[in-house]
């Protein structure tokens, strides 16, 4: 049930994004248009967008000056300039064309790591013998990813998590004496996947491999034990900070390998930077 | 953008809907919600159930529950009803009530589904029951019932049901085995309770085994369990902290981070014979030797029980005599190996026994799984060969002739049951329908020679 109702909440996600993709391509559209530079042949820069007549500010600007009425594309050298003349006005008001439209972002290889807290689910196997358990754990991840310019990026990660503990007592039997069981559970993960950007939201998905690490310390011995099931994860994330070559994202990620039985959520905090472009 | 994305949302949900296939129902037994009427009466002694319930059934209302007939068997305690209609079986209990009415009472189940109810009967005629309530134990004859009612799920029972005493049962008792498959019922049939555990073995032998098959593994201190995969998989057990391989925890940490599926301790084989011998009429125990380490460890066990069942045996009182058969189960050379090995070291033990005055001890005896001629050569005293090998009579008569018996695994389909039991007539069958198996062979199987008898 929990994982139904996990894909219950990630539906209305999954049908809002498209609209809202489709508003962010919208308000793109009309800006291309306006990105083109001014060519030699353009006319004086009047107020030419404004159907109203225009009032000039400083007289001395108008007509005289044949000077672009918007910012080149390409910088222009210092010493290439004529003398600084006062812009124009209704240069001065218009937004530069080319800041409103975003900047395409090109193909990048992309290192990433994560932080985050952990709650397993999950009980001990005998409640009534057990003195303390903790299921609230920490995730710390690193990997490569591609960001492609198609709708899925790639990505390898390698994580660990330790993600309980607890006592348990043993009575006294035939096979020996009692004590305090001590249990410890942690795992690695290993996982290739793929995330895909739709908006500022992430979707993720990955299926890899997990080594799931059993340890017990009773009288003084300490053993461990390990297993390796399959594992699958998936998350949802939420870019909330972006600078060009590195971003953060904030992200809920659920995580299972089911031969094991072990399954954990996280609430993770991510921050990916390009190592390279291409 | 919406189909890209339609996909990308099936690559999410698909392991979701992967895992839901996996999760096991919850099981819930039903149970009468007062504790029955069984808790105002007085309980039948042992001997009145076995003289006076036993027999083969005409179902002449609730058909649709049981089939046409059904075989009533009785243990300590519970009087069961067993059919080959879906594997189906009640387990129930019986009381003399304070107003000379015999009640029988408890649960119906089909295993291989999620279906169950109550069943609450009388037993009639009037006088039967009267004879019953004053202690007799009158023997049964074709105007023996047990008139009442069943129902689904924890309803009150209100759909008739009517069971007629039609003949006595075939010999099965020391003739033919019922050898219950690791307990009594798969991991995903809807008994309640987990393979290889006291709690299975107890079920085991209410709808109609009278041996059992148990797996046997060692921890890493070396004590053998009861437990069937190498891994501690969840389709077995429960506990966020019991992973790995059974070999990988010791017996502490076992006890300590697992539990069965259906909440039971995982036993020890020790504590599993011990069980079977002082708390069921079982007849005997096939123990499958899933690791040639646990061989040794489990011969030793063997030994030790072997002596208790002699020295009970052997004394004055007749009445705590008790009759129960230990083999070791070979399923492949490896364990073959350690058997052989293990044998020397027991022999050499019994020299220095002998050595120092005291008794030898009894060297197990073997069941082995596969090749004809090793069973004979190995001298052991059972060929467990799996079904799919085909019913192979010629085989089973030359062991025969050895005086050797075959008891094939594991066969759960009616059809098969039916084919193996006319075909090959062996000694015994194992088998997680325990009910289909006894009931088949009450209507169809031949009664092997007694143990001791055969050529």
């Amino acid at each position: 049930m929990k994982q139904v109702a996990f894909a219950l909440a990630l539906a209305p996600v999954l049908v809002v994004t498209p609209a809202l993709a489709q508003q962010g391509a919208a308000a793109q559209a009309p800006a291309a248009p306006a990105a083109a530079p001014a060519g030699p042949a353009a006319p004086p820069p009047t107020a030419a967008p404004s159907p109203t007549p225009t009032v000039p500010t400083e007289p001395a600007a108008a007509p005289a000056e044949p000077a672009p009425a918007v910012a080149p594309a390409e910088p222009v050298p210092a010493e290439a300039l004529p003398a600084p003349v006062p812009a124009p006005a209704a240069a001065a008001e218009a937004p530069p064309p080319a800041a409103s439209a975003p900047e395409a972002e090109p193909p990048s290889l992309e290192l990433f790591g994560t932080i985050a807290p952990t709650v397993v689910q999950g009980e001990p196997a005998n409640p009534q013998l057990t003195n303390s358990f903790r299921r609230v754990g920490f995730y710390a991840e690193g990997g490569v990813a591609y960001r492609s310019k198609y709708f899925l990026d790639p990505f390898l990660s390698f994580g660990y998590a330790t993600l309980a503990s607890g006592d348990t007592t043993l009575p006294d039997s035939k096979y020996g004496s009692g004590g305090t069981l001590h249990q410890h559970l942690g795992t690695w993960v290993l996982s290739p996947g793929v995330t895909s950007d739709i908006w500022r939201f992430r979707l993720r998905f990955g299926i890899g491999i997990a080594v799931v690490k059993q340890s017990f310390t009773f009288q003084g011995d300490n053993n461990t034990a390990t297993q390796l099931p399959l594992v699958w994860e998936a998350g949802l994330g939420f870019n909330f900070y972006k600078v060009p070559r590195f971003r953060m994202d904030a992200e809920a990620r659920f995580v299972e390998a089911k031969g094991a039985d072990v399954s954990f959520w996280m609430l993770a905090l991510t921050g990916r930077g390009d190592v390279a472009t291409f | 953008m919406n189909t890209k994305i339609l996909a990308f949302a099936l690559a999410i949900g698909s392991p979701f809907l992967l895992a839901d296939c996996e999760e096991a129902m919850e099981v819930s037994i039903p149970g009468f919600p007062d504790g029955g009427l069984t808790r105002t009466g007085t309980a039948l002694k042992r001997e009145q159930l076995k003289t006076s319930f036993e027999g083969m059934f005409t179902v002449s209302k609730g058909n649709s529950l049981l089939g046409d007939q059904a075989s009533v068997i009785t243990k300590p305690g519970t009087v069961s009803v067993l059919t080959d209609k879906n594997a189906g079986f009640a387990v129930m209990n019986a009381a003399c009530l304070p107003d000379q009415r015999v009640v029988v009472e408890g649960y119906w189940q089909y295993p291989t589904r999620s279906d169950a109810g109550l069943v609450r009967v009388f037993v009639d005629p009037p006088a039967v029951a009267q004879a019953l309530c004053n202690g007799e134990s009158p023997a049964p004859d074709t105007a023996f019932a047990l008139v009442g009612t069943y129902g689904d799920d924890n309803d009150i029972p209100t759909k008739p049901l009517e069971l007629r005493w039609s003949h006595e049962l075939k010999e099965w008792r020391d003739r033919f085995f019922t050898v219950a498959h690791h307990g009594a019922c798969e991991a995903t049939d809807h008994c309640g309770v987990s393979p290889n555990t006291i709690e299975s073995i107890r079920l085991a032998e209410r709808i109609g085994s009278n041996a059992a098959e148990l797996d046997v593994r060692v921890t890493r201190d070396r004590i053998p369990i009861l437990f069937h995969d190498p891994m501690l998989s969840r389709s077995l057990v429960r506990g966020l902290f019991c992973n790995g391989m059974v070999n990988q925890l010791s017996f502490a940490e076992l006890r300590g981070a697992c539990m069965a599926r259906y909440g039971e301790q995982i036993p020890t084989l020790d504590a599993g014979l011990d069980m079977m011998i002082n708390e069921t009429e079982l007849e005997g125990v096939y123990l499958d030797e899933k690791t040639p380490e646990g061989v040794l460890p489990s011969a030793r066990l063997v030994q030790a029980w072997d002596t208790v069942l002699k020295a009970r045996n052997e004394n004055d009182d007749p009445s705590d005599d008790r009759k129960f058969g230990m083999l070791i189960g070979i399923p492949n050379d490896d364990v073959l190996d350690a058997w052989n090995s293990a044998k020397k070291t027991l022999e050499a033990e019994n020299e220095e026994r002998v050595e120092n005055g005291e008794a030898e001890l009894p060297i197990p005896k073997c069941l082995l799984e596969y090749d004809v001629d090793k069973v004979i050569a190995e001298g052991c005293v059972a060929w467990g060969p799996t079904w799919t090998e085909g019913p192979q009579p010629e085989n089973v008569q030359k062991l025969r002739d050895h005086g050797i018996g075959t008891i094939f695994w594991t066969i759960n389909e009616s059809d098969f049951i039916e084919g193996f039991l006319t075909t090959s007539k062996p000694d015994g069958i194992i088998t997680a329908r325990a009910a289909t198996l006894f009931q088949l062979y009450q209507l169809i199987g031949s009664v092997p020679a007694p143990r001791g008898e055969q050529p």
